[in-house]
């Protein structure tokens, strides 16, 4: 359809969206005096949109950014007990110190909660090199506060052990990995993936009775990650993706993203000031090796990135439409089986016409004559019997064999 | 015995033309030496006939999402896509969804 | 191997449904294409007996499927619409000729009464570019009397449209480009989409199949580059899991957004008296930039737009009160 000035899009086309900019990522610091603070400095550090300054200031900035996600809501009761997820990424090395830093002031500033740490190990489901334990045993002695788990994916959850008590183990052959093998599209093995991992760190946490579990996710796995959730349909729980407080985890206990507001620039020049040394690049994860067009999930991620190149507002402005959001909840109503996301229980017109759609492709020509009430068939075909929301039973028709749950 | 020969018929419809020096329908014989796939083919045209901005036609190693492909009528889905293998008086069309409409 | 029609018809399938995947037969696919769009306008009480509904017409394939099929759905099943063509000169040079070629062969296919408006009856000007079309079809769709509007919007402009709001960060616009009917309110007519659930490729493989004539050349204000973009991302999404247009059609449905956030108002424009959230209206913001000398009135910034006209009016004060001294000696 060409869309001229078209009603739903708008007649300035996507002008204020289209501000081309480069966003540098490569890290540059050249010697002078901090604008904040007057300190003469060998390194300063030049955010975009900000003025450039001394390592102190760029970090005190940066720990607001943090500190201000969870006082501003008042989201963390005091002395709650976290469990801070630990992938190996930058972002989750940054979240590590952050929360370290944090708990060790002794001022009023100081963050009053009990922190474990989890390392999920992705290696078996992955098929990648186990993470290296030296780097890791390193990065507990250097947190020593915190204690340090480590849990395999794909494990049961009671498997899990402390850092010190860890080999990884040489049974490449859990469940999960069954079922990922089973599932005939990456786009729904990583979608499935990622729920289960999410159950895998809610049980953990309840094993070790935290009540918060921390993610490090920031503004552009948000951003990417709220154009998935629509992708996959799950547009009704898409504002719980993207939060700072996602309650969908079962016992009661939440997730919070902490992270959310810092962007990639500010995570790298982090990583240099404190001089951290993550384990792994972000972009391996799970089937990312597949290429951009393996899936929905890696497209979208592919199409985030290169729009943020050219349009350096792309990020911050679909990670807006996020808070804008609000998720379908109702206590009242019941949740998908699989990803505990409100279920719609109005007969949703779109759902209606893909089952429609089937019906009346399978009665072809006829349809006119078999004198078979289509629409009826339609509707009972929608009725949900198997508690699935729309995406999940997305997953379940992609199974050859057996159930999601 | 003369060389083998593979004549097929190749269509443009709806725009994808005008990538194609703006000819709606070619007949053309190809080497009947060598097998042709949907794919061979496709090299073929990019080599020799595709005139305009190879990327609004192709994608990778295949078609561009959004221009659909006919072989005889049929759906390409339907025939293996890029390993459908011609047949001699195939008639292949291309048609484009991404003109304005 | 050939495939079989899903139907159990015995005969070779045509084509893959994009929709679920199932492979059809010619003669089975038209059955259901036709359909399914019987089965959105009945469920969604798109029409009621007796109205008249103007197709908007382009020449391209959507409006030109969409009038087909109304009037042979209006026949079938006996809706009892009075339906007629309405189409919109923009005045756009080369584009114009043609596709109206094609609008009027479309008069002639289906019998189905054409009126064609000028910009410049409509407004007294002809403008390329300047004013959004939705408000000339308004217009249009008023001096006609027409009870509502029917848009050949399939279901891949709609995915888009929602891809394309979340990417603005467009709340307004994402709470109504999925509607299946828009306005309707006071003062204006409504919109419905009986396409909404169609996909583009079978809008295409129908027209095809049905050798219906279309117009498709590259409209001159293709979209801009960032709706390109949207537009070759939800392609590539369609080519992995084709299913993924209905799913961000029920994305886009079942979002909903925070209280804190505002809710656009429509109004009526206090000039002109047609529906608008701006005040005064886009139409006449840009009418009086053209009348006023001032042709980049309405297209930027609103605020700017006012800098401009209080320049002017200063400018013109000014002038005014040289003229007066002058007068005076």
């Amino acid at each position: 359809m060409c869309s001229i000035g078209e009603d739903d899009f708008g007649d300035d086309g996507a002008a204020h969206a289209m501000a081309v900019e480069s966003l540098p990522l490569g890290i540059v610091l050249s010697p002078g005096n901090c604008s904040k603070c007057d300190v003469n400095s060998d390194e300063l550090y030049k955010l975009n949109f900000r003025t450039a300054e001394c390592r102190e200031c760029f970090l005190a900035y940066a720990r607001h950014k943090f500190r201000a996600a969870l006082g501003a809501a008042k989201i963390l009761p005091r002395n709650a007990e976290v469990l801070l997820v630990l992938d190996g990424s930058a972002e989750s090395l940054v979240l590590l110190d952050m929360l370290h830093f944090a708990q060790t002031q002794n001022t009023f500033k100081r963050l009053h909660c009990n922190a474990r740490v989890v390392y999920v190990e992705e290696q078996q489901v992955q098929g990648r090199d186990p993470v290296h334990l030296e780097a890791l045993q390193n990065l507990s002695t250097q947190y020593a506060p915190f204690d340090f788990y480590v849990i395999e994916l794909g494990a049961l959850p009671s498997s899990m052990q402390r850092i010190k008590d860890y080999s990884p183990s040489l049974n490449a052959n859990n469940e999960l990995i069954h079922k990922l093998q089973k599932l005939r599209s990456l786009t729904a093995r990583q979608d499935y993936l990622q729920q289960q991992r999410k159950n895998l760190i809610c049980s953990v946490a309840q094993c070790l009775r935290c009540t918060h579990v921390f993610e490090s996710n920031i503004s552009v796995d948000l951003a990417t990650q709220l154009l998935t959730a629509i992708a996959l349909g799950r547009g009704g729980s898409a504002a719980l993706d993207v939060a700072l407080l996602d309650d969908r985890l079962s016992g009661d206990v939440k997730l919070l993203r902490p992270l959310k507001d810092l962007n990639e620039q500010e995570i790298q020049f982090y990583i240099h000031a404190q001089r951290l040394k993550p384990l792994f690049q972000k972009g391996s994860r799970y089937g990312r090796e597949h290429g951009q067009t393996a899936s929905l999930q890696n497209l979208t991620s592919a199409f985030v990135a290169n729009l943020q190149q050219n349009y350096a507002s792309t990020v911050s402005t679909v990670f807006r439409t996020g808070d804008k959001i609000a998720a379908n909840s109702n206590p009242e109503q019941s949740s998908c089986v699989h990803c505990r996301s409100t279920l719609d229980t109005e007969l949703s017109d779109t759902l209606l016409a893909i089952e429609y759609s089937r019906s009346v492709s399978e009665a072809g020509v006829s349809l006119y004559k078999s004198g078979q009430d289509l629409e009826d068939l339609a509707k009972k075909r929608l009725e949900n019997k198997d508690g699935l929301c729309h995406a999940c039973r997305a997953i379940q028709a992609e199974l050859d064999s057996g159930n999601l749950l | 015995m003369g060389t083998p020969e593979l004549k097929i018929i190749l269509e443009f419809s709806a725009g994808a033309e005008l990538l194609f020096g703006n000819i709606k329908r070619r007949e053309l014989t190809l080497d009947g030496n060598q097998k042709w796939t949907i794919s061979n083919l496709l090299k073929w045209m990019h080599a020799n006939i595709l005139t305009e901005r190879p990327e609004l036609f192709l994608q990778e190693d295949t078609v561009r999402p959004g221009i659909l492909v006919l072989i005889n009528d049929t759906d390409w889905e339907l025939l293996g896509e890029l390993d459908y293998e011609l047949q001699p008086n195939d008639n292949v069309l291309f048609i484009s969804t991404l003109h304005g409409g | 191997m050939p495939i079989i029609c899903k139907s159990q018809c015995g005969n070779r399938a045509a084509l893959k449904r994009p929709k679920t995947g199932d492979a059809l037969c010619k003669e089975c696919f038209f059955a259901a294409f036709e359909a399914e769009i019987h089965h959105t306008i009945s469920s969604s009480n798109l029409f009621r007996r007796g109205e008249k509904v103007a197709v908007a017409a382009s020449g391209g394939k959507d409006s030109t499927v969409l009038a087909h099929v109304l009037k042979l759905l209006n026949e079938r099943h006996n809706y009892g619409l009075e339906l007629v063509l309405l189409s919109i000169d923009e005045g756009i040079t080369g584009y114009r000729d043609d596709s109206l070629e094609t609008v009027k062969q479309n008069r002639d296919d289906y019998q189905m009464p054409l009126k064609i408006l000028s910009y410049e009856e409509l407004y007294g000007w002809t403008m390329d570019r300047i004013l959004p079309r939705s408000d000339a079809l308004d217009r249009g769709a008023k001096l006609l009397g027409v009870d509502s509007i029917a848009t050949g919007h399939n279901a891949d402009d709609i995915a888009e449209t929602v891809l394309m709001n979340v990417l603005r960060g467009d709340t307004a616009r994402l709470r109504r480009c999925t509607s299946i009917r828009t306005g309707g309110g006071e003062d204006t007519i409504p919109r419905v989409k009986p396409l909404k659930y169609s996909y583009e490729k079978e809008i295409v493989m129908y027209a095809h199949y049905k050798k219906l004539v279309y117009f498709s050349t590259e409209c001159v204000f293709a979209p801009n580059a960032y709706r390109g973009h949207a537009r070759a991302f939800l392609k590539d999404l369609e080519k992995v899991r084709p299913s993924v247009i209905m799913d961000i059609i029920y994305s886009g449905e079942q979002l909903r957004f925070k209280d804190t956030v505002k809710k656009p108002e429509r109004g009526t424009c206090t000039r002109c008296g047609f529906v608008s959230s701006q005040q005064p209206c886009k139409a006449c913001v840009l009418l009086e930039g053209l009348n006023r000398g001032l042709p980049k009135l309405g297209i930027g910034k609103k605020s700017k737009g006012e800098r401009m006209i209080a320049k002017q009016n200063q400018e013109l004060a000014l002038r005014e009160r040289a003229n007066l001294v002058k007068n005076d000696f």
